[in-house]
């Protein structure tokens, strides 16, 4: 697996290492070769910048950090060393070749090895099965025939040296998320990549399991594996990182030894140096929207908060916390397993649905725009009057005129000027969400739910949606707003809670906010 | 806190003994209610239809493996039939003319799997094609007429013994395992499954999901191809539709067999379970005297049947799966 470069290369190498040594200055002489070198990286995902000009270095034996908030493109461009995506513009060097990495496959041939954060390993197929998906053993005598035995012996090895027993044999389904992550791990860990890329390789490990992980992780360190960390977990960072690479908006804003940063440092590069408070004067009337007391379900317990009309109330924290279960389980889009729902001063009988949240007057906007918020191929007028069409059209027939009048009353509501017979596919994020905006003032929504409003969303209609999100709570609407953003609360919350591993950790009005108090909440 | 449930691999990946239970059942039914049915003659007759049924659906059970169907089998047999039977007829050696048949069938497959990895074409639409294609050119090429009347040499493949068992069984038995080693054994099989559970999860890993899956399909074509030539040399006739109706008798095979029509789940051997309980099935009713045309109502009451017990188990193991995690609280 480990391309051994002939002598020229070597020699080429070592100047280089003595190039590299002069212009950083931080590491000492002896193992300043990078590994790893992404140059001059860009990325944009539909017209949305999600790098530029990112240069990132990985060095063996060593641990690489890679912080930043949600949507900082972290993962993007891990995507890119693996093989899932390509870049627009820049270069990758392995040792000191240029390489290509177009597939899964090719960024296996060149040593590295990802651990995803979320799972995927097959649930039906056992632990070893997973292991050596891929890179499967197969007997001496019959190469064709799979040798299930040595792979399930050489997994049981592999796992007990990193310090676990699992049984290789065990169908993953009925490991619990802990092992199953594990498993994952293991899965990158005998290959013995010269790059190990970890995503947040510890959000569903014990503390007992996570000090086992970083005994493995040294000792990895020691055969010379250069380890990508991606973590929030700012404590963790400490223990176990070597450089750390901050990035903020797409772009490299930190760059340094582990030991020189401070973490009151980290989580201020994190937030953005140019984020500022936004004078805003609250519209909240005394009457609540919306009152949720002990709520539990799919990632989210004991969750009790309440909305103003009029209000703002922003809902964040680190992805993963529960943010979007708990709203959609609001709605009724997902599973709620206990707790009560006052809306308006009332209580809501009965499971929340998404029809009885409709007639209750709670619109959601949610995250994924395309998939859940729009139907693509059905034009954006039928799109606007989609969730009220019983109450349009008591009668069950409907009317193609008085469709296309109140869908046009509402895109002029919204500001929406692109025709209402265009395809939402072929619009922009900022338009698709206002035709999106558009659909629940159509049915006359009082509490409007906000999931990543400006997710995908370039800065000149983003600017657009804050207005009008302020608009609206000025007409006394209660919005709830799920963001990851710091800047946004910041600019539009009254009140926000912070959520953390499912629950809410932390109340906080807006005259004690700061785009630091809410990043360091978070972690 | 561990609780180990330690739980030893009888069933040869066959997640559910539903269907060999079924099958069991409806055996000794109609051995109770026919006296001609528990017979030597009449068992080894059943065994003898099985097989056809049986190599046909094997292409079935990887195509629904992976997650996808092949809607074109029984145009492809009957495909492979009729050119097997032109060429025999043609003077050509029978050797050859299978081999011709078989070449057909394995085209087919070939087709439909470039069509589905290369074209992007939706795995129903691409074998819908087919389905028609294949059935066109049957139609074409043997003018709408049967063809019937084989040499002896030919006619062995379906009629012949061995060891006093009809070399079909013995065929069809030894396809068996080699299909089962095949999705048991070997790497391309164990790809069948993981790309079937999720074709994203097989991108990242590195497996190479297009030449799975077009080797898939030809395997698939070539099945059918095999049943086909067989089902002439077993009945002495091919008939431009002759394999009419084997797409829908493979998938409930298939179906009753456990299975997952999501892909990913299953097993070749509750496959061949299926097949047998399609076939007593056919047989018993006869054997008792009912009419063929009762037969397509029963195997549908028995596939729904199988659907209603699998979501009662499924819904049984949850909870208890429930009730462990509040124990475990």
């Amino acid at each position: 697996m480990n391309g051994k470069p002939d002598a020229e290369a070597a020699v080429s190498g070592w100047i280089c290492s003595w190039k590299q040594d002069g212009n950083s200055g931080v590491h000492d002489m002896k193992e300043c070769q990078a590994i790893l070198e992404m140059n001059h990286i860009y990325k944009q995902y539909s017209g949305i910048t999600v790098l530029e000009d990112v240069t990132f270095r990985a060095y063996p034996g060593e641990v690489q950090v890679l912080l930043g908030a949600n949507g900082a493109g972290k993962s993007t461009l891990m995507n890119i060393v693996s093989g899932v995506t390509a870049c627009d513009r820049g270069r990758i060097y392995i040792g000191d070749r240029e390489v290509c990495i177009r597939s899964a496959a090719d960024a296996a041939r060149e040593g590295i090895a990802m651990i995803h954060q979320e799972l995927s390993l097959f649930q039906e197929r056992s632990v070893y099965q997973n292991i050596f998906m891929g890179n499967e053993r197969m007997k001496k005598n019959l190469p064709f025939w799979t040798d299930s035995k040595r792979m399930e012996e050489e997994s049981r090895k592999v796992l007990e040296e990193m310090g676990f027993a699992i049984n290789p044999g065990e169908t993953v389904k009925n490991l619990s998320i802990a092992q199953q992550q594990i498993v994952e791990i293991a899965k990158a860990v005998w290959k013995r990549a010269d790059i190990l890329i970890m995503d947040e390789p510890t959000s569903s490990l014990t503390e007992a399991e996570v000090a086992r992980l970083f005994c493995l992780i040294r000792r990895l360190k020691e055969q010379g594996c250069a380890i990508i960390y991606i973590s929030h977990k700012l404590d963790e960072l400490f223990r176990i990182g070597d450089r750390i690479t901050v990035l903020f908006q797409g772009k490299v804003c930190l760059e340094e030894s582990m030991k020189q940063v401070t973490k009151e440092q980290l989580v201020k590069s994190m937030s953005g140096k140019e984020v500022q408070r936004v004078k805003k004067v609250s519209c909240a009337l005394p009457q609540e929207a919306l009152r949720a007391v002990n709520l539990n379900g799919r990632r989210f317990r004991d969750c009790s908060f309440y909305v103003k009309k009029g209000e703002i109330v922003a809902l964040t924290g680190m992805v993963g916390a529960g943010r979007s279960e708990l709203v959609k389980a609001i709605f009724g889009a997902d599973a709620l397993r206990s707790g009560d729902i006052y809306l308006f001063g009332k209580r809501v009988s009965g499971r929340p649905s998404p029809s009885a949240s409709i007639a209750g007057r709670i619109g959601f906007l949610p995250e994924e725009r395309k998939q859940q918020g729009l139907i693509m191929g059905m034009d954006v007028g039928k799109n606007i009057v989609q969730a009220d069409l019983p109450r349009l059209f008591p009668k069950r027939i409907l009317s193609r005129k008085k469709e296309r009048e109140t869908a046009r009353t509402f895109a002029g509501e919204v500001m929406y000027t692109q025709g209402i017979q265009r395809l939402p596919e072929k619009l922009s994020g900022g338009n698709q969400q206002k035709v999106v905006l558009a659909k629940w003032l159509c049915t006359d929504s009082d509490l409007l739910i906000f999931d990543e409003p400006t997710k995908g969303i370039d800065a000149a209609a983003r600017a657009e949606i804050y207005q009008q999100i302020l608009d609206l709570a000025g007409k006394g609407k209660g919005i709830l707003l799920v963001s990851s953003d710091p800047a946004e609360v910041l600019q539009l919350s009254d009140r926000v809670y912070v959520m953390r591993e499912g629950k809410i950790c932390k109340e906080l009005a807006r005259s004690e906010l700061t785009a630091n108090k809410i990043v360091a909440s978070e972690l | 806190m561990e609780k180990k449930r330690v739980k030893y691999k009888t069933d040869f990946g066959m997640k559910n003994t539903s269907a060999l239970t079924g099958t069991i059942m409806v055996f000794l039914l109609f051995s109770i209610l026919s006296d001609d049915f528990l017979t030597v003659y009449n068992i080894s007759n059943v065994l003898k239809n099985c097989a056809v049924l049986l190599i046909a659906s094997m292409g079935t059970t990887m195509a629904i493996l992976l997650g996808s169907n092949d809607i074109s089998v029984g145009s492809v047999m009957s495909l492979g039939g009729i050119i097997t039977a032109m060429l025999i007829k043609g003077g050509a050696d029978p050797a050859l003319a299978a081999a011709a048949g078989l070449a057909a069938g394995l085209g087919a497959g070939l087709i439909n799997g470039i069509l589905i990895v290369y074209f992007q074409a939706n795995f129903w639409v691409a074998t819908f094609a087919m389905y028609s294609i294949a059935q066109g050119i049957a139609l074409i090429l043997s003018d709408g007429n049967g063809i019937a009347g084989f040499p002896g040499g030919f006619r062995f493949l379906g009629t012949g013994k061995v060891f006093g068992v009809y070399f079909i069984i013995l065929l069809a038995a030894a396809l068996l395992a080699l299909m089962y080693v095949l999705l048991n054994k070997t790497r391309f099989g164990g790809y069948i499954y993981a790309i079937g559970e999720s074709e994203r999860i097989a991108g990242i890993t590195g497996i190479p999901t297009g030449k799975v899956k077009l080797l898939v399909f030809t395997l698939s074509g070539l099945c059918a191809g095999t049943a086909g030539i067989l089902l002439a040399a077993k009945t002495n006739v091919a008939m431009p539709s002759g394999g009419a109706g084997y797409e829908f008798d493979a998938i409930a095979a298939v179906i009753i067999g456990g299975t997952s029509l999501d892909g990913g789940k299953g097993s070749v051997l509750g496959t061949a379970v299926g097949v047998f309980l399609i076939t007593v099935i056919r047989n018993g009713l006869t054997v008792m005297g009912l009419s063929s045309v009762f037969h397509y109502l029963v195997i549908g009451l028995i596939i729904m049947a199988v659907i209603v017990v699998d979501v009662l188990q499924i819904q049984l193991r949850e909870n208890r799966k429930e009730s462990d995690a509040r124990e475990c609280k």
